[in-house]
């Protein structure tokens, strides 16, 4: 039986590698072997940072007393990486499933269904946490002073720590699932948490070297601090190091963790498994309703289309939330930019001329990261009947799903230009012209957008993500939000001297204009002919 | 008030609907049988507008489908037999969706909303959310959402799946309503019973052909429906 559950899960986590799972049908042995490559190469990339990351605190590894320390630190990585990584895919697959509901009914003791839901948490986290703990090894066996036991400590190691992982990713994971249930607007939580997340990531990855100087420069500070507070990572880094005791207690700690999970969960999986069904019910009382025009209900149903999905605000309005973040920072920093301009003035003048290009491009590359109407027709998914069903000419369905692209993104793209255009000191007319261009550019992208989803659609999805991460349609979006920038940038280059700023800019707009029409009056011909066979 | 003549639609080299005729007046409950696959949800799913057809022509109320769909649309109400509604919406704001897309007035929404969501017992969970609905939950929301603009033409496919007994028998008193008042009503059912007792008129769809329609006596004679569908099947 747990042959069975455990081959049923395994088909779950890798049918994506065997099946099309827009297609249903099987995947090419070549295509199979492909996508296992690569996985592979992303791992090995992914282990590639943290090599990286190792070698950067290898010093410890040279100073005697200190060598655990250098454990002990990618030891913390490892356990925040993993949790990081496999917390949300924890609470999918225990307490979300799609199929409890049918394993319950089944014949199944719950126990046998908790290790095989269990197999995959414990299968992730060893996936997560070996990418930084063998890299870890891997400096270690380069820089340190080897021994076979603390070599094969270190291999065990790798199973303890992703156990002890899974173990709080059972509990954050419980954490989530109980949140989740609670709040109203998840979505909206999502996303702020999720940006804060990119942030946080983002302040690290900047700022990494100065962070391992400081625990250079605090070392004792931080060894008196992971002693007091972090026993668990002074346990891991002394059981690195070969140190027999330190080795038995934390593997201890970790089955004892475990098991007390396992049987935790398995007198409570019936209860947390239907978790999600007990959300606080909303009573509907009777009010005089409002009437909207047929317009404002379109652009109404599609907002509210994009704010409920975290997923589709944070992969298709990523744009959008980094533009004022990136004028914020442009109005703080504005005398250092207009210092670095002036020497980019004195030293490279034909560099200078070109800096409202600069912006123009930089603004664009980040209007490219604003993809809402690419995947508008393919999440209509099985509610399509309802706009083919209700009278509502489809020209007008397709200018909602661009004009939704134009209200979110247009606002803070303009903010965006002024603010930096005025952080650079560039003239009031350059800067009225750069915001004409990218509002024009904001219209083209939406429109270019909606026919690229319109082309390929995907109606059948089992999930989301597939059309808004992983179509055609994206994927072209973001190929010719790179490329047309750069050839702005490049025609930009080579023409202004000739035909000077305000022409250039001027021409642009005239192109992307005309562009727009013809890609506009493509969706109300062509487009609306494809909507209409959907 | 319906009119659908020599209606053809074709699946690749499968003719899923040939060459169907059927004429509906006003004030008529016209039922639609068949066995899974016969070409009962093709034939609705083309008079609403969802499906293009290849030959033959729909018309309600002297209007083409085909010519000028959202006139027809205006008259008409569609209940899929499966009601995928938007999830991210809440069931009131789904009613006000429709609503705002048929012109229906903040006065009349208010009162016929108040109306069906009592009579289908869907007050007190319009302020939730539809993916937190039941399946018979979401058929009452697209049934309300159907009446809410008073259509002639209610076209409808298996509604009676999901329902209770009680808002089965609501729903039944509603569509007598309809037809009462000059409407009509075209539906699909597996239910003979309820066809037998709900249908002024019924027609017998086989492998995309009709084999029988007309009054309910003209169909079944002394027999009942249910005899004669499984002698028409044999």
């Amino acid at each position: 039986m747990i042959k069975a559950l455990l081959k049923k899960q395994f088909a779950e986590i890798f049918k994506s590698y065997f099946v099309n799972q827009k297609t249903g049908k099987a995947r090419s042995k070549g295509a199979t072997i492909g996508l296992f490559v690569l996985f592979a190469f992303l791992m090995f990339f992914l282990g590639f940072v943290f090599f990286g990351m190792g070698m950067m605190l290898s010093e410890f590894l040279k100073m005697p007393g200190f060598e655990w320390l250098y454990f002990a630190l990618m030891g913390i990585v490892a356990i925040f990486f993993g949790l990081f990584g496999s917390v949300f895919n924890t609470y999918a697959s225990l307490y979300i499933a799609k199929d409890n509901d049918l394993l319950l009914s089944m014949p199944i003791p719950v126990k046998y269904l908790l290790i095989s839901r269990l197999t995959s948490v414990v299968g992730l986290s060893l996936l997560y946490t070996s990418s930084v703990l063998i890299p870890a090894t891997v400096v270690y066996l380069i820089i340190g002073r080897l021994s076979v036991l603390a070599l094969i400590f270190q291999i065990i190691l790798v199973f303890a720590v992703s156990l002890f992982v899974s173990v709080l990713s059972c509990l954050l994971g419980f954490v989530v699932a109980v949140i989740s249930s609670k709040l109203k607007n998840k979505s909206f939580i999502t996303v702020i948490i999720s940006v804060v997340f990119i942030g946080v990531y983002y302040f690290f990855c900047f700022r990494m070297s100065d962070i391992i100087k400081s625990i250079f420069l605090n070392s004792d500070s931080v060894v008196k601090g992971i002693k007091v507070w972090g026993n668990l990572f002074y346990l891991i880094g002394m059981a690195s190091m070969g140190k027999v005791v330190p080795m038995i207690v934390f593997t201890a700690i970790t089955i004892i963790a475990f098991i007390l999970c396992f049987i935790v969960l398995s007198k409570t999986f019936i209860g947390i498994s239907t978790f999600n069904k007990g959300e606080k019910k909303t009573v509907y009382k009777a009010t005089t309703e409002k009437q909207s025009t047929l317009e404002s209900a379109l652009i109404k149903k599609e907002f509210k289309r994009f704010t409920s999905s975290a997923t589709y605000m944070l992969n298709c309005g990523l744009g959008v939330i980094i533009m004022p973040v990136i004028a914020v920072i442009a109005i703080i920093k504005r005398s250092t930019i207009l210092e670095i301009l002036g020497q980019i003035k004195t030293e490279t003048p034909g560099f200078y001329k070109i800096i409202p290009i600069v912006i123009i491009v930089a603004v664009s590359l980040m209007t490219s990261m604003s993809s809402i109407s690419v995947p508008s027709i393919s999440l209509e998914g099985k509610n399509l009947w309802i706009y083919k069903s209700l009278p509502i000419e489809p020209s007008k369905i397709l200018n909602a799903k661009i004009k939704l692209h134009i209200y979110i993104t247009a606002v803070p793209v303009i903010l965006t230009s002024i603010i930096l255009g005025f952080s650079a000191g560039l003239d009031f007319s350059i800067i009225i012209l750069m915001s004409v261009f990218l509002y024009i550019y904001v219209y083209f992208g939406g429109t270019l957008g909606l026919i690229l989803g319109l082309v390929k659609p995907n109606l059948n999805w089992v999930t989301e993500t597939t059309p808004i991460k992983q179509s055609m349609p994206i994927f072209l979006n973001m190929i010719i939000g790179f490329a047309v920038p750069a050839v702005i940038m490049l025609v930009g280059y080579f023409t202004i001297e000739l035909i000077g700023l305000e022409v250039f800019i001027s021409a642009i707009i005239v192109v992307f204009a005309l562009a727009t029409r013809l890609l506009g009056n493509w969706v109300k011909t062509k487009g609306v002919e494809i909507f209409e066979n959907l | 008030m319906l009119k659908i003549e020599h209606l053809t639609k074709i699946y690749g080299d499968k003719k899923a609907v040939d060459d169907l005729n059927i004429h509906i007046n006003p004030g008529e409950i016209y039922g639609f049988i068949g066995h899974n696959g016969a070409g009962k949800t093709t034939t609705l799913k083309s008079v609403v507008g969802i499906l293009k057809f290849d030959e033959g022509e729909i018309y309600v109320d002297g209007v083409s489908i085909k010519n000028d769909p959202v006139a027809v649309k205006k008259k008409i109400a569609y209940i899929p037999d499966n009601p995928d509604l938007y999830d991210f919406m809440t069931g009131i704001k789904y009613l006000n969706f429709v609503a705002d897309i048929y012109g229906v007035s903040a006065e009349d929404r208010t009162n016929l909303i108040e109306k069906y969501a009592d009579i289908f017992g869907l007050t007190a969970d319009l302020g939730a959310s539809i993916s937190s609905y039941s399946h018979g939950m979401k058929q009452k929301l697209a049934i309300i959402s159907a009446f809410i603009h008073s259509p002639k033409l209610i076209i409808m496919d298996e509604p009676f799946v999901g329902l209770d007994p009680k808002a089965a028998h609501s729903l039944k008193e509603m569509m007598r309503q309809v037809c009462s008042n000059g409407g009509a009503i075209f539906f699909s059912t597996h239910v003979l019973e309820v066809a037998e007792k709900l249908c002024d008129k019924v027609a017998i769809i086989k492998q995309g052909k009709l084999i029988k329609s007309g009054t309910m006596e003209e169909v079944k004679g002394d027999e009942s429906l249910e005899a004669v569908f499984l002698e028409m099947e044999e």
